[in-house]
Formats: C-alpha cells, structure tokens, sequence
C-alpha cells in the first residue's frame, strides 16, 4: 500500500530513513549496483533491502536495469535533481536581451526550462514580471511561458489540471510557435513567449515580454522582434 | 461463480467448504510467487516469460503450451456454458433446447466474442468487466434470496445429470482450482499499464482472495440449498424452487441471464489471455511468425485471435455431439483446463525461487512458499489423476499429449530459426529515458 492511503501517517520513521538510504546508497553506488550489494553496503537485513526496492522502482525512484539484479535511478529522482540546479545565464547572452529591452518598453524575461517547471534565468528589473517564479510553476496553464512547456509534453497528467479549453489552447501554441496570455495570470497584466529551442530541437528556455492587459495589442506586434532574438540566444544557451 | 460450485459439489460432497477454502490459500500462494515477478519485471505473455527467466527456455515452453491449453480449455468451456444458459433462456420463450440450439447459440456467441476481441482490448475489458460485475451482483441476490426463503424442491434438470461418486476429492480440487484461474493474466497486460509495477502485483495479489471468499459463499448457499432439498448432484443449469409463482421464475431468469453473461465474459477474458500467449510465441518464432502480426487498425493480435476463435467453437462442439451431455463436455474440458492451468502454476512457483537466487534477491519466504505450493499442486494432480471413478486421467492423458505436440513444435522451431531458444520468453526491458544516465536537468523531455 502506498503511503497515499493515509495508512502510514508518518509513524514507520524507521522505514522512511531506511528506504533513504537505500536511494543513497543507489545514487552512490551508480548504475549497476546490485541489491546484495546494496543490502551489505548499508548492513541492513536483505529482506528489508529487497522489500525498499521493490517500493522504490515500483514508484520510479529507481530502475531495475534489463538485466534485473542491477538497479539505477529513475525518472522520478529528476524532479529532485532539477529543484537543486541553479540557471546560469552567460554575459554574451546577457548582452542579446540588454540590446533587445533598449529596443522596446515592456519587460523581456528569460526563463530556463527543467524538465516539469520554469527557472527565472535573467528578469528585467526595471519591468518585473507579472507574478514570481513559484506562482508561475503553480499556473503553468494560465501563463504565456507555462503553456510552452504544456505545449511540448504528451501528457499532462500531474502537472496541471486538463481541460478541453486548455487542449485547444496548447494546439493553438503549438501551431503558431509562440504563447500569450491576457489578464488570467494577473487582471491588469499580458504576456507574451516564443521558444528557445537547442539545436536538436529540444525546448531549452523561453523568452516572455511582459505589459499591460490593455496592450496586448502591441505585445503581439512585438513576437517576431522576440523570435528573432531567441533565434540568437539558441547556440548560447544550449 | 455459481456453476463451478455446483460442479464441485457433487464430487466434493460435504467437503465443498473446505476444498474452496484450501483452493483460495493455495491461489494466494501463486498469486505471492507470480507477485515476486509482477514486481520485477513486465511481461506481456505472463506466466510463460516468468517461467523462462526462471527455469530456462525448456520449462518456459512448457509452462506457455500449459497455459495455452488452459486457456483454450477455459475458452472452450465457458463457450459450451454460455451456449447452455442462453439456451435455458430461450426455452422459457418455447426454443426446443437441444444440441442443435446449443450448436447454433455457441457459434453466434463465439462471432460476437471475436468481432468484440479484434476491436480492441479496451472496448472488451469494459464489457467484460460491467458483465462481470453485473453477473456477481445478481448471483449474490439470487442466492441469498433462495437461501433465505423456504426450499421446497427443485426443477427437473433439463441435462441429464451424471451420478458422481462422492469421494472423489482430489479431483473436486483441480475442478475448484479451475474456478480461480485467470487472476495471472493480469501479468499479461503489465505493458499498458500506467503504473505497472504498483497495479499488477495488487491485483495478483487480490484477487485470488477476492474470488475465495466469493466461491465460499457460493459454495456455502448451494450446499445448504442441494442437502435440504436432498438432491445428490446439481445440474448445470441451477435448480431453483419452481412453485410457479412469478417472482421465483423472474429470479431464475435473473439468475439465468447473470450466469450466462459471465460465461461470457469469462470467454472473452481466457481468449484474450490465449490470444496474447500465442502473440507471444508468435513474436519470438515458438510458432509461426504470422501468429505475432497485429491488426494495423485496433492493434490487437488478429491473426492468433482468428485461429483460436474456430478451435474454441468448434472442439466443444464436436465433443458434445460425441457424448450427447453438456455436463459431461463442461466437466471434461475443466480438467483439462485446470491440468493446463496446474503445469504452468506448478512451474512458476518453482522458478519464483530460482529466478530470485540468479538476481541475487532470494530470502527464506518466497523459497518455502513456492517449493510448498510446488509440492502440493504436484499432490493434488496425483490425487486426480488417481481418483479413478472418474475419468480424470483422460484429461491428464489429453493434457500431457498437448504439451509433448507442444514440445515437438518447438523441437521442429529450433531447427529452423537460428537463436530461438534466446528468444524466448521476451519480456520490456528498461527503455533509454528511464535511467538517469547524462541527465541534463535544463531541458523539456516529451
């Protein structure tokens, strides 16, 4: 049973610390590491051992390679390594959006993408962004940056909440390659976001300009001036 | 659920309570050595690719041909049941039943069952599933109903019934286990599944319990029922008090169109088991490439489905014609099964220990069980087998001529397909994007 039945409640503290550990000593040992191993690495009864892994590769934390007694780690450890990176945005970058916000009075932000949230890389201090780095993660749907990032998933089962609206919607951005969102993020406010793709193709980061809900107008004349310069930014940040 | 206890009973007696409750305990001992590899792997051909990884190709080839067998047999059964009770129904509306009605409704009910199977696994399951369910419902109601109310006396059976000798107990408990198998092919559909290493073993795991505790109150109300009423053994077709009143025939025709429905669906759920078995095989080259192909429009496996529907229709239906008694056909074909369903089990439960000492992961638990589990199901064949009033050893003389044809195919396979032995007993191995290997944190992963 999954700890989701309310049947744990927090009172196995020595369980949760012991299938910790266990994802440790997985992390530490690298790809390949056996449960045996693993069972004598941490002196733990081979039972309890097994039993961990089991619960951790049928949660996805960890992986049984094909060959079945070697284990790795899995999808889900990528959430936790994403929440720990930091964006780095490098000065040739910095000069491209420095050059692009002289050119224009709205606020230019570039956000990098982790593999499930938005990363605040470079804001513009003197037009801040409509809500913080945290709301947006929470409002992937309602946000020009978010649905970029719905746009490029299969499924979107645990991130946002899917309706047939917000279907269309991603259809719509993946049709015309660029986001826009007036007044749902904020009343008095409009984004706009096109995608900065690496050179393979994959959606990297996203550069958003920022307004008044009464100019969207003039936020969505401003897209191909924005497409440009994520052209610009793609060899530099991937 | 109703059939197979009245099945059980007159060859059980007394015994019926507790050769389900001894079948429910071991169930859930395959269910415990089917989970350690439901947790470990995914497989789409089930018992058959655990027993490889466990036991090698041989016995793998083994366990599959076992299961095909078991599932053919079930199919076959539940096709000749369904064909029964619908005919029982149509009766109550002046269809003679005779075997001619039975051979017609058989055939229909096998078209049906195929043209739903080629759609799509989906749209089946959802049928399966809201019969199935509609059919426990309404058994459950009918027999608490009957039990409840005064028992007078029951119906003529509309199929003459055979005497069954009341001791033959080893043979009641490879009938009993028949009435549990298929909770294993949960396994089979592991590739679709969203979560798989989470759902397939709880339903493995459940189910077997699931099901003991419904057959035993199956079981527990007819027996009540077939004592006081003083009949020696129950057709197959249920009796119920027939006073003539409206509200006992509205219940029979209930009770009637419950059974027939889950006859049904359990035709759908062994072939669709069969069907991916063979798909299995197919993929691998255990039996002709052409097996393995999949429908380009509903992706199911419509070649192995194609060949298997014809074989489940018609082999009752020639053994019916034979012997003249839907009893002796449904009995007959449900050891067969159950001596299918009994290899294959017996072998997972050996390879269970195996399997967990060549990864490295063996404790004392799943050692003893599946040795226990092996030497009591290895007993309980013996036991059948040596029951001699009743015929069981033909089935098992039947089933070992299945697996040694079996046996040769593969002989005659490894000849001319370089590599088979490999390749058998495939199984999903861990795709590219689920290990963390080079992981680049900055990036949306589709």
């Amino acid at each position: 049973m999954s700890p989701a039945d309310g049947t744990l409640s927090g009172r196995q503290p020595k369980a949760v610390q012991s299938a910790l550990r266990v994802l440790e000593e997985v992390a530490r040992a690298g790809v390949g590491v056996t449960a045996k191993e693993i069972a004598e690495n941490l002196s733990m009864p081979s039972a309890t051992a097994y039993r961990l892994l089991n619960l951790l590769v049928a949660d996805g934390y960890i992986v049984r390679l094909p060959d079945l007694s070697g284990f790795s780690l899995g999808h889900r450890m990528g959430v936790l390594i994403d929440a720990a990176v930091a964006p780095t945005v490098c000065t040739a970058a910095r000069e491209v959006l420095a050059e692009l916000r002289l050119s224009v009075r709205f606020g230019v932000h570039l956000f990098y993408f982790t593999n499930t949230a938005l990363r605040a890389a470079d804001l513009d201090s003197e037009f801040p962004p409509p809500v913080d780095e945290a709301m947006l993660n929470r409002n992937l749907h309602r946000s020009a940056v978010g649905r970029l990032l719905l746009a490029e998933k299969q499924d979107l089962d645990g991130l946002v909440p899917v309706s047939d609206d917000l279907l269309k919607q991603l259809d719509m951005v993946r049709q015309q390659g660029f986001a826009t969102q007036t007044g749902e993020l904020r009343e008095d406010c409009a984004c706009v976001a096109v995608p900065v793709r690496s050179p393979s193709g994959a959606l990297v980061a996203a550069l958003g300009m920022s307004g008044r809900a009464d100019q969207d107008l003039l936020l969505g004349k401003q897209i191909p001036a924005l497409a440009e310069c994520a052209k610009r930014l793609s060899p530099l940040l991937a | 659920m109703v059939t197979l206890p009245a099945l059980v009973i007159p060859a059980a007696g007394g015994w019926t309570l507790a050769v389900f409750v001894v079948t429910a305990l071991l169930m859930a001992a395959v269910g415990y050595c089917v989970g350690q590899f439901a947790t470990r792997m995914v497989a789409v051909s089930g018992l058959y690719s655990y027993t490889v990884k466990g036991l090698g190709p041989a016995a793998g080839i083994a366990a599959g041909w076992s299961l095909v067998v078991g599932y053919a047999a079930a199919a076959m059964a539940s096709s000749v049941g369904a064909a029964n009770y619908l005919a029982a129904l149509l009766s109550r509306l002046g269809v003679p039943s005779g075997a001619v009605t039975i051979t017609v409704l058989a055939l229909v009910v096998g078209v049906v069952a195929l043209t739903l199977m080629i759609r799509g696994i989906r749209l089946s399951a959802r049928i399966s599933l809201t019969v199935e369910v509609f059919a426990i419902v309404v058994a459950s109601a009918v027999l608490v109903i009957a039990f409840g109310g005064s028992i007078a006396g029951g119906r003529a059976p509309p199929d003459a019934s055979v005497e069954q000798p009341h001791s033959a107990l080893g043979f009641a408990l490879l009938l009993a286990i028949s009435s549990f198998v298929g909770f294993e092919s949960a396994g089979t559909v592991a590739r679709e599944a969203r979560r798989p290493f989470v759902t397939v073993p709880r339903a493995i795991r459940w189910t077997p319990i699931a099901v003991g505790v419904l057959y035993v109150f199956a079981a527990a109300m007819q027996s009540t029922q077939t004592i006081r009423a003083g009949i020696g053994s129950v057709p197959i077709v249920l009796t119920l008090p027939d006073s003539a009143d409206a509200g006992s025939t509205a219940l029979s025709i209930a009770m009637e169109l419950g059974i027939t429905a889950s006859w049904f669906a359990c035709i759908i759920g062994s072939t669709t088991a069969l069907s991916r078995t063979l798909f299995a095989m197919g993929r691998e080259g255990v039996v002709p490439e052409a097996v393995g192909r999949t429908n380009r429009r509903f992706h199911t496996p419509h070649v192995a489905l194609v060949l298997a529907m014809p074989v489940i229709v018609v082999v009752p239906l020639v053994y019916l014609w034979v012997t003249g008694s839907s009893r002796e056909v449904l009995i007959g074909l449900l050891a067969i099964s159950a001596h299918g369903y009994v290899g294959a089990y017996l072998l997972v439960c050996l390879a269970t220990p195996a399997f967990l000492r060549r990864i490295g992961e063996l404790t004392r638990l799943p050692l003893l069980i599946g040795v226990a589990t092996a030497v009591v199901m290895i007993a309980i064949i013996i036991w059948a087998a040596l029951t001699l009033e009743s015929p069981v050893w033909i089935a098992t003389a039947v089933y070992a001529g299945l697996l040694a044809a079996g046996f040769a195919l593969y002989a005659f396979r490894l000849r001319r397909v370089p590599g088979l032995a490999d390749r058998v007993g495939v199984f999903d191995e861990t795709v590219a994007g689920d290990v963390l290997a080079d992981y680049n944190p900055w990036m949306v992963r589709r």
